[in-house]
């Protein structure tokens, strides 16, 4: 049978399966409210919570980015990746906790939710809405992106880019809109050790054939690349600082101030699963990688030059392993793109119907704010696809922008959380500011003291966030009762136990 | 210019607000177990930032492992140990 024609079988068969699974979530719903639609009614177990977290965690950076970024920048990628996410799973049970418990309390299901009522401000739940919708684009719109890439490689071009990219898109929309959230965690369970085993083997099998196993390849590298070994790499970009920005960034970025991640704590069935999760969930996503760090910085030391480092993976897979073999890893990567796109599209959905338009029409029924939330991922995904149709070039550049642009509501977020002196006026123009920052920063290249953008503009955010609070009045006692007093409470320490 | 005089109802209001904000504000841990483990999860954390400042070299193979990646490694999964013990003991 031709190549290409035994790659798209393997890759329609596992949108088939991906669009049968989605559908069996849309079939399981409970009822047609709202909180079902964007929360699962608060019902997800171990493995959905797990598998959602750590899938969407896990895009098109992890199966394409990362071996570019290895092939490029060498060992840098273990002092960012691995702390990013093991601290951000801490950081995920030491927020999560809190926020499952407001959520619960009061019915809380998006950060606007809980950020508005603390701080009383319809204005900055509907700019928080609109903000964090905002940075879910270039988000979506990388893993659309990265789904073109990999189906016209995959299929030796026979589905262009542009197909690959809204064809697999579309499959994600049509689950994401009927099943909300039970069809995002229900895919992200197969997605997840889909990806897992795919990248792992994948890369373990190349690191064999083309390094001769791992002790192998770590000499080569010491043989052929030196540099790759030791910060900053060879291109002398990922000093220390640079580095240590990108840690604190990514970690808040992605694992607690990301609305989908939000999202999933107030989904957590219980405050028992949520904490396994968040301790559990390292291993999974440190793990996924122990075999590419030896295969993306080998293959700069046997292959320098390459044009395109992004596409190591998937080229020496298939110039060096059968189609099948090659193909099936392909599906895993595509695994990680839709698992991504298909939460940060559900997120955005809630963000803009329930912070945005809920806000406006205090009225809105449960359907209408699902209708609401439908079109509203509708929209996203139209700009989103858009966007990935004009080829983005730089993923790396994407990403720092839309997990910088997410981190900026991790100042207020604290405060709600943990800090009752924190006031609206400190958080709206603490939040303003970082933004502004962010965006100026990113579009300008500028990193000041060899820092991410992102960094400079939550430590503006924070500066702005604490000195406007201690200038203002405190939130009243009302409200720091309702939040801070109800965590230290009896009651919240026996809705943990529960 | 007018001067507004404030009622009692609110300076009871703001002394229970500075109340609260006393009683309700605390970020360090509340147990010995907890104080071990934030340590440790620092101390881990600082090994590499700014640890790699001296710990940044190839040197010594370990096992046929360059020294940094043996490094971080280690580290970071001190870090994913503590946070399972926490897990086990100390959070609920």
């Amino acid at each position: 049978m031709d190549q290409a024609v035994i790659s798209i079988v393997i890759v329609v068969l596992f949108t088939f399966i991906v669009l049968s699974i989605g559908m069996f979530g849309w079939a399981k719903k409970m009822d047609t409210s709202a909180q079902d639609y964007f929360v699962a009614s608060r019902t997800l177990g171990f493995a959905a919570l797990f598998f959602t977290y750590t899938a969407t965690y896990h895009s098109a950076s992890a199966f394409l980015g990362t071996g570019g970024f290895l092939y490029a920048h060498g060992i840098s990628y273990w002092a960012i990746g691995p702390y990013t996410q093991t601290i951000g799973g801490i950081l995920l049970y030491l927020f999560g906790s809190r926020i499952w418990l407001l959520g619960k309390k009061y019915n809380y299901y998006t950060p606007g939710d809980l950020l508005g009522a603390f701080y009383e401000s319809k204005f900055l739940k509907v700019l928080t809405g609109i903000v964090l919708a905002a940075f879910v684009i270039p988000y979506v719109q990388l893993q659309l992106a990265g789904a073109g890439w990999i189906t016209e490689f995959v299929t030796f071009g026979a589905v262009p880019y542009v197909w690959g990219a809204t064809g697999l898109g579309l499959v994600v929309l049509l689950y994401v809109y009927l099943g909300g959230m039970r069809s995002v965690a229900w895919t992200d369970i197969f997605m997840g050790v889909f990806m897992f085993f795919a990248i792992v083997v994948g890369g373990w099998y190349l690191t064999n054939i083309l390094l001769g196993g791992p002790t192998q390849a770590w000499l080569t590298i010491e043989d052929r690349t030196p540099l790759q070994l030791v910060l900053p790499g060879a291109p002398g970009y990922f000093t220390l600082p640079m580095a240590f920005s990108w840690t604190v960034i990514i970690t808040i970025g992605l694992s607690v101030a990301a609305p989908h991640v939000i999202m999933r704590m107030f989904s957590a069935t219980s405050i028992r699963i949520l904490k396994w999760v968040a301790v559990l969930s390292p291993i999974f996503l440190v793990w996924i990688y122990i075999s590419y760090v030896w295969f993306g910085m080998g293959t700069r030391a046997l292959y320098p030059g390459i044009e395109f480092p992004d596409e190591i993976l998937p080229r020496f897979l298939f110039e060096h392993t059968p189609v099948v073999f090659a193909a099936l890893i392909c599906a895993g990567g595509l695994a990680a793109m839709l698992s991504t796109a298909n939460s940060q599209l559900h997120a955005s959905g809630a963000l803009l119907s329930r912070d945005v338009y809920n806000t406006i029409n205090k009225n809105a029924g449960e359907k209408q704010l699902v209708t609401v939330g439908r079109v509203a991922i509708l929209i996203i995904f139209v700009f989103s696809a858009f966007a990935a149709i004009q080829k983005p070039p730089l993923l790396a550049m994407l990403i720092a922008l839309a997990t910088g642009g997410m981190a900026q509501i991790f100042p207020m977020l604290f405060g709600a959380l943990f800090w009752p002196r924190a006031t609206k006026a400190g958080a709206i123009s603490g939040f303003i500011v970082g933004t502004i920052i962010m965006v100026w920063f990113e579009l300008g290249g500028i990193n000041l003291f060899g820092m991410m953008p992102g960094f400079w503009a939550l430590a503006a955010n924070t500066i702005v966030f604490v000195v406007v609070s201690y200038s203002t009045r405190p939130q009243s006692a009302h409200i720091i009762k309702k939040f801070h007093g109800f965590l230290d409470s009896e009651e919240a320490k026996n809705m943990l136990k529960l | 210019m007018e001067t507004r005089i404030k009622t009692d109802e609110e300076y009871d209001e703001k002394a229970e607000v500075e109340r609260l904000i006393k009683k309700h504000t605390y970020i360090m841990p509340r147990t010995k177990l907890g104080w071990v483990l934030s340590s440790i999860i620092i101390v881990s954390f600082l090994m590499v930032y700014p640890g790699l400042m001296w710990a940044n070299t190839a040197y010594p193979f370990i096992l046929g492992m360059p020294f940094t990646y043996v490094w971080l490694t280690f580290w970071v999964h001190v870090i994913m140990a503590a946070g399972i013990y926490a897990a086990k003991k100390l959070w609920i």
